[in-house]
């Protein structure tokens, strides 16, 4: 029970920083019903918390629908949003969705597997979830009758690779992931799926954004999970030096899940219809000094390098948004810098894991 | 008899094709998920009634059948069996759930009738089992069984390859308690030669000493009742001795109905279910006539 | 000076050419060696890796627990590797178990086409937290391309280096350069090469493949492998180093392992046979050798016209079971080991 209150609670403080003293700029959302598809995933998971905490200490009075393939893990995870009153969980496809929440009025559309391991072993079912399955929710959208917004999440990954030169990436930037081989078909889908969400705002008038994460750290991200945050916090949690591939020259920026919470509540509330926005951190760092930073939270041996790749592997890679449209269209900034991220993110799992795995 | 179909995928649908072309069967229901598989529109278009409402429309409509195919998936397996008990309906379940009785045609087909859900192990269990029981009938002493199946590449989908260790546990279950042997072994290849290979099925036995006379008829004699409900089947090789260890090599051709003739891996499970659900029919005709002449 | 890591499967792969005969005594023996030599990675176990032992591909003498804990117990400081082919072994039955008993570093392996059959056992060992390789076999059946698709599905799966077999022994250097060239520049983590003899390449091949950027290597002593033997460690470490490699190897001792080899494993040392060309010609698995040969024996038929009948059918490692029927084939075609095929 402490375990379980130490955890829940880096959790609520983080949305409490996060949320600093904007609430108020967020009355848009005030006694509305919001409804998220991919509800129980690592944003969706963040979403619900910050929207739980506007419920519990700003009176915000919102009915927050969950929608995904699979909620039993969500239920395990956090049975205290599982099983609040004000929070609705639908275990559905959308993909064979017949209807939406029919009171929906803030909709965010963030349902789609991230993880590569899957892309790349089931491509087709991939490409399907995210054009079939982003074409489903917006025919639904389209007959809510309250509905003030729809959010699509799209990906950071359709800008194709980042020039060397470029330091972080503008949303107006048009690059494109290549057609090459298969690394692309989670990238292609999400580029497929913004043309979606722009079709539907002209063609049927529906209002909607697009936003392109990037990368995240911070509880509710599964350790098994194929990226470098999660690989190193779960080397060391194993008690053994964490094994970076490639160089370590790699550079990748990090936004905490509760400031990216709240900023797509920003968006969702505050946004213009049309709007584009990147989420994510444009503070970059390269991944040698993540390793390190992790590391330096366990009293572990230092990282290993793992040096391999020809020359075009061994060109630096470069993954960091500009966030200035979100600054200043909407005065956004980072809550929690990132080695608190780190901090808070590592304390998180050694709570839960109890240190080990 | 009126039987159902869930899973409107591949399987499912060349379920579809055998049940039209059965003397004892009629598809009440063909149900998916999503209304625009292909699946269901292929049976929309054969003239069959369709739902997309996945097990609810059984739920709601627990007329149209006495017996379920279900070929969806473990997890949903697990949710639909309790569901289909509640209803009384004879499962035939060709998921990998493992919830119900194993059933192989050519060997327990008449014990299968005497409860509600059958499971129709895997696809090398069904080539290789009644060859495996077979040896267990005739043989003496038998150490160890072990059967090797090589399937096409491109017959082996998403849900295979990711249960590839369940398949493997499945079979050599099946093997075990078939044969009595304490000791089995399944392997599994898959081949990407292009043509598509057919499917074929090794077995091999470790035997103190082998009894060829004696297993020759019985390896014979349930071939041939194999073939009555897979005509793909056919004895390749044996059995022989060679190298100290008794082998028999079959190859299944699938019938080509609405999965490729190379997925004979496929067939063969579906070929079992049609069997089964053929018998049943059967069972419950003849008591239905005993009923009424009572 | 460029650091390439050498692993040694004298012990696994070796174990075709005795019909995964090798004893305990042998493993001890020859891991103590390896050992002493600083050879970083050993690796141990039936010809196919953990799981393997079975009527299709030969009973083993010694079983994977005996095996794996007398080759731990013998390494002080290499690190004891197995070879794992999801559809022989899973995870329940050997993957947990090898573990157990002190894997350090675990090669999983699939067919060249198939990476994705690896996905859950590369990731159960990367939970593990052991080190995990994949490994494409027969690898000279697809296009540069392809091979790269498939590697960099193990890669995403958690694989931290891959490794591509040369498994019929079929490969020139030029197409090992031009494959490691596109492997390299495509993946992120360490590729390396496992090279077969069948036609006298095994060496050269390995150069070059160090030379267009791989980084890991096999080898074994006296090339003790299935069929014409595989790439030999000895002459690679003396080539390496000639060459400038660092290998970390110490060449004196390393000889002395191979010399104990010879003198305590080997029946005899491999060489290119007839039947190995032939079989290197055809692309068919290395492997198979031993088999062939006994069944055109049985069967009284030519060992060569088995092979190229195999080749010509795409059969892969693992579908031994073919040899059999194909020769029953050949035999009631009329094929009476006398007739020389044409091809």
């Amino acid at each position: 029970m402490e375990k379980m209150s130490q955890f829940t609670d880096i959790v609520k403080d983080a949305c409490a920083t996060s949320l600093g003293t904007s609430a108020e700029q967020l009355h848009n959302l005030r006694n509305s019903s919001v409804t998220i598809t991919g509800g129980t995933g690592f944003l969706g998971t963040w979403l619900t918390e910050v929207l739980t905490s506007l419920n519990d200490h700003h009176d915000f009075g919102i009915q927050l629908h969950l929608i995904d393939r699979e909620i039993e893990s969500f239920s395990r995870i956090s049975p205290h949003l599982a099983s609040r009153s004000d929070v609705h969980l639908i275990e559905a496809d959308v993909r064979y969705l017949s209807e939406l929440p029919r009171d929906t009025q803030w909709l965010i559309h963030a349902a789609g597997d991230p993880d590569t391991r899957n892309h790349f072993s089931n491509p087709v079912k991939t490409l399907n979830l995210l054009s079939a399955g982003t074409q489903s929710v917006f025919a639904l959208a389209e007959q809510l009758p309250k509905i003030r917004m729809v959010l699509n999440l799209s990906s950071g990954l359709i800008y194709g690779p980042q020039p060397e030169e470029m330091e972080t990436i503008p949303e107006d930037y048009s690059g494109a992931p290549s057609l090459t081989g298969l690394q692309s078909v989670y990238s292609e889908g999400k580029r497929f799926g913004e043309m979606v969400a722009n079709a539907y705002r002209n063609e049927a008038r529906l209002p909607t954004t697009n936003v392109r994460p990037f990368s995240f750290i911070g509880p509710f991200q599964k350790l098994t999970s194929p990226w470098a945050a999660t690989n190193f916090i779960m080397d060391s949690l194993q008690d053994r030096p964490i094994r970076i591939l490639g160089d370590g020259t790699t550079l990748r920026s990090f936004m905490y899940g509760s400031d990216a919470a709240v900023w797509l509540l920003h968006m969702l509330s505050r946004g213009t219809s049309g709007d584009i926005f990147n989420l994510g951190s444009s503070e970059s760092i390269d991944l040698k000094s993540l390793a390190r930073k992790i590391s330096e939270q366990f009293s572990n041996p230092q990282p290993v390098i793992l040096s391999a790749g020809g020359p075009e592997a061994q060109k630096r890679s470069v993954l960091v948004p500009s966030t200035k449209k979100a600054e200043t269209q909407l005065g956004l900034s980072l809550r929690i810098p990132f080695d608190d991220a780190v901090n808070m993110t590592v304390k998180w799992f050694k709570s839960q894991h109890g240190g080990t795995l | 008899m009126k039987v159902a179909v869930i899973g409107s995928g591949n399987i499912g649908t060349d379920l579809l094709v055998k049940i039209l072309r059965s003397k004892h069967l009629e598809c009440g229901a063909f149900i998916g998920r999503s209304p625009d598989s292909k699946g269901l529109l292929k049976a929309q278009q054969l003239g069959v009634k369709t739902s997309h409402d996945g097990i609810n429309y059984i739920v709601e409509n627990p007329d149209c059948c006495d017996l379920v195919f279900d070929a969806t998936s473990a997890k949903a397996h697990f949710e639909n069996a309790p569901i289909l008990d509640r209803l009384g309906k004879f499962v035939v379940d060709l998921t990998p759930a493992k919830v119900g009785k194993m059933c192989v045609p050519a060997v327990n087909l008449d014990e299968c009738l005497e409860i509600l859900n059958v499971n129709m192990i895997t696809c090398g269990g069904q080539a290789s089992i009644p060859i495996a029981y077979a040896i267990g009938q005739t043989q003496k002493d038998i150490e160890y069984i072990e059967v090797v199946s090589s399937i096409a590449s491109r017959s082996a989908g998403p849900a295979t390859r990711n249960n590839l260790d369940e398949y493997i546990h499945t079979t050599e279950n099946g093997i075990r308690i078939f044969s009595g042997t304490e000791n089995a072994k399944a392997i599994l290849n898959l081949n990407p030669a292009d043509p598509c290979i057919n499917m074929q099925t090794t077995i091999f036995a470790k035997v103190k000493k082998p009894d060829l006379e004696a297993l020759k008829p019985m390896v014979e004699s349930i071939v041939n009742k194999i073939k009555h409900y897979v005509p793909g089947y056919e004895l390749l090789l044996g059995p022989t001795v060679e190298d100290g260890r008794i082998a028999v090599i079959i190859r299944v051709k699938g019938l080509g109905d609405f999965l490729p003739e190379y997925a004979g891996n496929l067939d063969i499970i579906n070929c079992a279910a049609i069997a089964i659900a053929e018998k049943y029919a059967q069972a419950k005709q003849s008591k239905k006539t005993q009923s009424t002449s009572v | 000076m460029k650091q390439i890591i050498v692993s040694d499967p004298t012990l696994r792969d070796g174990n075709h050419a005795v019909r995964h005969q090798i004893t305990k005594e042998q493993v001890k023996a020859y891991c103590q060696a390896a050992d002493l030599a600083g050879i970083p990675i050993v690796e141990v176990g039936h010809g196919n890796g953990i799981g393997a032992s079975s009527l299709q591909l030969g009973l083993a003498k010694c079983s994977d627990e005996e095996m794996l804990t007398t080759a731990r117990a013998a390494l002080k400081n290499s690190q004891l590797g197995i070879h794992m082919i999801p559809g022989f072994a899973t995870i329940k039955k050997d993957l947990v178990k090898a573990i157990e008993w002190g894997v350090d570093v675990f090669r999983v392996a699939a067919h060249c086409t198939e990476a994705d059959l690896t996905q859950r056992h590369i990731e159960y060992v990367r939970t593990q937290g052991k080190t995990v390789w994949g490994v494409l076999m027969m690898s000279h059946m697809v296009t540069d391309n392809i091979l790269l698709e498939e590697a960099r599905k193990m890669e995403q799966y958690g694989a931290e280096a891959f490794v591509f077999m040369d498994s019929s022994g079929n490969y020139l250097p030029e197409q090992v350069r031009t494959r490691v060239s596109t492997l390299v520049n495509g993946l992120s983590i360490p590729v390396g090469f496992h090279g077969h003899n069948n036609l006298g390449m095994a060496v050269a091949n390995s150069v070059a493949a160090v030379q267009a950027g791989a980084t890991v290597l096999d080898g074994c002593a006296r090339g003790f492998g299935a069929g014409a033997g595989n790439t030999q460690i000895e002459v690679l470490v003396a080539v390496l180093e000639r060459m400038g490699y660092k290998t970390g190897i110490d060449l004196y001792k390393l000889l002395d392992a191979a010399d104990l080899a010879e003198k305590e494993i080997l029946p005899s040392v491999p060489y290119v046979n007839s039947a190995s060309i032939v079989s290197g010609l055809a692309g068919v698995f290395s492997g198979f050798k031993r088999p062939v040969e006994r069944i055109a024996k049985e069967f009284d038929l030519d060992a060569r016209d088995i092979f190229f009948e195999l080749g010509k059918r795409k059969i892969i490692a693992g579908q031994e079971d073919y040899i059999l029927e194909v020769a029953h084939e050949l035999k009631a075609l009329g094929r009476n080991g006398k007739d020389v095929a044409v091809h």
